[in-house]
């Protein structure tokens, strides 16, 4: 009997903690609010060791990460532990990292993200932060930085707006390129297109007369209907002009914008630009790299002559790779339509500190030491934008030797004398010379504090397109968080989706489709719009 | 009855034995299952509103305060009590002292009355700074006679289940129902070290060798698959990230009244799987048969490689060979092919129409997955035996006889197998339509699993709450499935498949 209950014990009880683990969920959290702070910033130390979880905009593994860590942790005397999930997985890891609550203290994060996890209380407010910060104080910044650093102002835990996260550069958005030869082709010259406002009529004929003098099945070919992050619709945005695809603050209160009038007009314009052969079939699931080959190729009946790409840098990557391909790779980057007004910016991504960091007392550390000395306006904002030197870029006299892709393509080599900025073989992929590092150089928020090194670098090409869209752009709206939104916007967007891409493809008419999205999602729309507007109040 | 240790005939009611003096016991009963299940209804209805708020679920809201469970008890420490008489008694019940057990129920019953009258339960109202949720506490009392904000409150299926689980658990005590299982075969029991009427420890130690063996993959499938089960509890969780908190059957009334993305998937999930799999079994059977006809060895062989090969890929290679294969621009061959013979006049958007994307899904899965289908069915082939054939090839069968009256039937059994094995595994399809589909053809294409990985991943909150509920929902139909199965793999094969 002894032996009996002593076996049913130990059995009992080891079976109790397992099952018990089910009850772990009900654990009750502390409740209450902390009060904010007052930091004496002069006095805030180094940090010690923290966790950073960046996406593959700074440079990768394969890339020369090392150097560059080893040059940072030399520049700012930080002991960084670098996390770096796959670029295409990366959100994917870092819902994973919050929901198990093994945060990092310092997370790249997109305009979405921003919003939602310091909705949930997982940020940490920079408000005062950088508004004592040497970036903010230091007289170097751009004139749209306060505008590009408001989309980081959100909703807290607390209901109360607050700066949760840093952009060290500008969202950068999409313009239109079109090929110069196919200008010509179809009788028009650069002139009719360049520096010039068209409406959408003009806009249309041409790209009608572009069709019918191309042996190609369109001329556009987009990744995809509507983009998958804020504004949606740069890829196709003559054809959107001033169509909202999802819900924004029209005069006092938000509506939902896919619902609207302007919606259903350009809903109409894509499916008879895809009637009329202009845009793509092949756009629905299409990927950017996709739609990037199809600029490039080298076959008539599948190349495009219009796409809508990023602006800077990229404008001199399709040129380049048009060459590469022995293709005409005269561009043209043109205004955004009358109808559309100006090109979309789109929001950047922010570095965000965690509360994991705040309760381990590291926040304001890791702000001061390394959120704050991304753009110091020397060595480091050196690191930050071209990468480390040695492995990235250099500045002593040498002879630098591309690759060549495939035998028989000609070799490429660049001299530079000493002292003179130059990039160096991505050693990613040693045919190409790198083009930056996490920070674009032209989407910096701040200046260097004399001349930028690596100013040579940047080629006309990229200076004057990035001007073009400085000019003609604004930067898009972010929206507020709440449960609400985030609970429906997934099936709201898919419903969206699909309407776009039946209408696109001709299999419903606009009337048809709108109102199986009336009947699908009308209410979580209307649940969404009543929360945002309860913002408001 | 006789004496255990001199086999003397025992009088009734004896307490000794006259001739030996050897005290006589109660003979042991079987394992009372029911009363096992009462348990476990118990364990269940702890999971489950014990009170409910009345207020109507709408699409987009997640009400405050809307059902209280041991979930959201401020005292988590009574729902372990509970657990700990529960086990307990399902432990007693295996060690066939079932007073206990019944005490065991009470005691469980007690921390349950305990808890729904004498403690405070949480609301969530908000999050706080850090990751937190704000809370206010009431009681159950309360919220069923003042209700809280505008809502009322009502007795919830979790209190009717919980008694529900009571009685069974000590009424199960009294009905031992494997007796009628059993069979008195008229053997010592000490022959029959496998069969019901042996005692499970005495089981383990005469094939101890055998679950030796078996340890390393009972540890594995412990952590792997039973492990994660315990995340079933998020169904009944709202998820705030890393801080879920308690909605009851929330979760459950929307995807059964709300959802039209839920159902759709639902019907899409067993269209495409039921079609797939005739098409998939009933076309490797016929690959099968012509491959069996073919008497060129080498020329079978190559055959076989070359329809065995697709399987290998990837969905993602076989959807990219597709989508070139089928584009609508003037390099689509498909296309092309049916524009020039004039059979069409404008390309077909095979794999972005709702027309024509399904028969396209079924074409890539017949290509991808026939050649391996048939690997069971020529196995079988190869045993009949070859006597057969040459005494029909006597009485004067030709080919097409021979097929009909010696090889299908001979295949029947293994296609009947294959069949039922393969439908128990329906609700899985994820990666096939995942790959292949487009929002275009959302409505005709996305299943349960792309439904369920779009809710998590595609923005938003990842609603593993929500999402952990349509997955509990397509295990239970995947159950039903298997059990349906196995009680018609037992009709048409005499034995299950569980």
């Amino acid at each position: 009997m002894k032996k009996t209950i002593k076996k049913l014990t130990a059995v009992g009880l080891t079976l109790t903690s397992v099952m018990g683990l089910v009850a772990c969920g009900a654990s009750s959290s502390n409740s209450g609010s902390k009060e904010k702070k007052t930091v004496d910033w002069a006095s805030v130390e180094k940090p010690g060791t923290f966790k950073v979880m960046a996406d593959g905009t700074v440079v990768k593994d394969t890339n020369g990460a090392d150097a560059f860590y080893s040059q940072l942790e030399e520049l700012t005397g930080l002991d960084i532990e670098w996390v770096r999930p796959e670029h295409s997985a990366y959100y994917d890891q870092v819902a994973s990292t919050f929901a198990s609550g093994d945060l990092p203290d310092v997370v790249l994060l997109s305009s979405d993200y921003l919003a939602l996890y310091a909705n949930n209380g997982y940020l940490w407010d920079m408000t005062d932060a950088w508004a004592k910060s040497e970036t903010k104080n230091s007289g170097r910044l751009i004139t749209s930085a306060d505008k590009i650093e408001a989309a980081n102002v959100v909703l807290g835990a607390d209901g109360e707006e607050a700066m949760y996260g840093f952009s060290p550069f500008r969202g950068n958005g999409c313009c239109t390129y079109v090929k110069t030869s196919w200008l010509e082709k179809a009788g028009l010259s650069e002139a009719d297109v360049k520096d010039k406002t068209l409406t959408y009529s003009e806009y249309y004929d041409i790209l009608k007369k572009m069709k019918a003098a191309s042996s190609s099945d369109y001329v556009i070919s987009a990744p995809g209907w509507i983009g998958t992050e804020a504004p949606y619709t740069n890829y196709l945005p003559e054809f959107y002009q001033d169509a909202e695809y999802t819900f924004y603050l029209k005069g006092d209160e938000y509506v939902d914008g896919f619902a609207q009038d302007e919606m259903k007009a350009a809903l109409q314009r894509l499916q008879d630009a895809v009637k009329d052969g202009i845009i793509d079939p092949s756009t629905e699931g299409q990927t950017t790299a996709q739609a990037r080959n199809k600029f490039y190729s080298t076959d008539p009946s599948t190349e495009s002559g219009v796409f809508t790409y990023w602006a800077g840098t990229w404008a001199d990557t399709l040129k380049t790779n048009l060459a590469n391909k022995k293709l005409d790779d005269r561009l043209v980057a043109i205004y955004p339509i009358k109808e559309l007004g100006s090109y979309t910016e789109r929001l950047s991504t922010a570095w965000c500190i965690t509360s994991a960091a705040e309760q381990s007392g590291k926040a304001e550390g890791i702000f001061k030491y390394f959120i704050d000395t991304m753009l110091d306006g020397g060595d480091v904002q050196m690191l930050w934008q071209y990468g480390a030197k040695g492995t990235h870029w250099d500045d002593k006299a040498e002879t630098v030797t591309l690759q060549t892709a495939k035998a028989g393509d000609a070799v490429k080599s660049y001299t530079y004398e000493e002292g003179k900025f130059h990039f160096l073989p991505s050693p990613e992929d040693p045919t190409a010379l790198m083009k930056k590092n996490h920070i674009d150089p032209v989407l910096a928020i701040a200046t260097f504090k004399g001349e930028d090194p690596g100013a040579s670098s940047l080629t006309d090409v990229v200076k004057d397109n990035f001007e073009m869209f400085s000019n003609h752009s604004d930067v898009a709206k972010p929206l507020p968080m709440t449960e609400t939104l985030g609970n429906n916007i997934t099936d709201i967007n898919k419903a969206r989706n699909e309407v776009i891409s039946k209408v696109a493809l001709g299999t419903w008419s606009v009337d048809e489709a709108m109102k199986y999205y009336h009947d699908t999602v009308d209410s979580k729309a209307d649940a969404v719009i009543k929360s945002l507007n309860d913002l408001l109040k | 009855m006789q004496c255990k240790s001199c086999n003397t005939e025992l009088p009734k009611n004896a307490k000794i034995c006259p001739k030996c003096g050897e005290k006589v016991g109660k003979p042991a009963g079987n394992l009372k299952v029911i009363s096992i299940i009462g348990f476990v209804i118990m364990l269940i209805a702890s999971m489950l509103p014990f009170v409910q708020s009345n207020e109507a679920v709408l699409d987009g809201y997640v009400p405050k305060g809307f059902a209280f469970s041991f979930m959201n008890i401020t005292v988590p420490v009574m729902w372990y009590l509970f657990i700990l008489f529960i086990v307990a008694g399902i432990l007693c019940v295996v060690a066939k002292k079932e007073i206990f057990s019944i005490i065991c129920s009470v005691g469980a019953t007690i921390v349950w009355a305990i808890s729904f009258f004498g403690f405070t339960y949480d609301i969530v109202v908000g999050k706080i700074t850090g990751g937190g949720l704000k809370k206010e506490y009431t009681t159950l009392m309360n919220v069923l006679n003042n209700g809280y904000g505008d809502n009322t409150y009502h007795i919830g299926c979790g209190t009717y289940i919980m008694i529900i689980g009571l009685i069974v658990a000590i009424v199960g005590v009294f009905f031992d129902v494997l007796k009628y299982f059993k069979k008195d075969l008229g053997v010592d029991a000490k022959y029959l070290s496998n069969s019901l009427n042996q005692s499970l420890g005495l089981k383990l130690y005469y094939y101890r060798g055998f679950y030796l063996m078996y340890l390393p993959v009972l540890i594995m499938i412990l952590i792997f698959n039973y492990w994660p089960m315990l995340g079933c509890r998020y169904a009944f969780t709202r998820y705030v990230i890393g801080n879920p908190y308690y909605v009851g059957l929330y979760h459950f009334q929307i995807m059964l009244t709300n959802d039209t993305f839920f159902w759709r998937s639902f019907r899409n999930t067993l269209i495409l799987s039921i079609i797939k799999l005739i098409l998939n079994t009933g076309a490797a059977v016929i690959i099968s048969l012509l491959l069996n006809e073919i008497v060129n060895m080498p020329f079978k062989k190559t055959v076989q490689t070359i329809v065995y090969l697709p399987h290998f890929m990837s969905w993602v290679v076989i959807f990219s060979v597709f989508r070139m294969l089928l584009s609508v621009n003037s390099s689509g061959v498909i296309n092309g092919f049916l524009i020039g013979a004039g059979l069409i006049k404008d390309p077909i958007n095979f794999l972005a129409d709702v027309h024509y994307w399904r028969g396209t899904f079924y074409v890539m899965n017949l290509w991808k997955d026939t050649g391996w289908g048939t690997v069971l069915f020529l196995a079988t082939l190869s045993g009949i035996s070859p006597d057969l054939y040459e005494a029909a090839q006597i009485d004067g069968a030709n080919r097409f006889k021979r097929l009909i009256y010696i090889t299908l039937p001979a295949l029947a059994n293994t296609i009947i197998t294959v069949f039922i094995l393969n439908l128990a595994k329906v609700m899985n399809l994820f990666e096939s339509v995942f790959v292949t589909k487009s929002p275009a053809v959302d409505s005709v294409a996305s299943v349960l699993q792309t439904y369920v990985y779009d809710k998590t991943f595609a923005g938003g909150n990842s609603d593993y709450g929500y999402t952990t509920s349509v997955g509990l929902f397509k295990s239970f139909v995947g159950m039903i499935l298997v059990l349906g199965c196995n009680y018609a793999s037992k009709k048409v094969r005499g034995r299950g498949i569980v």
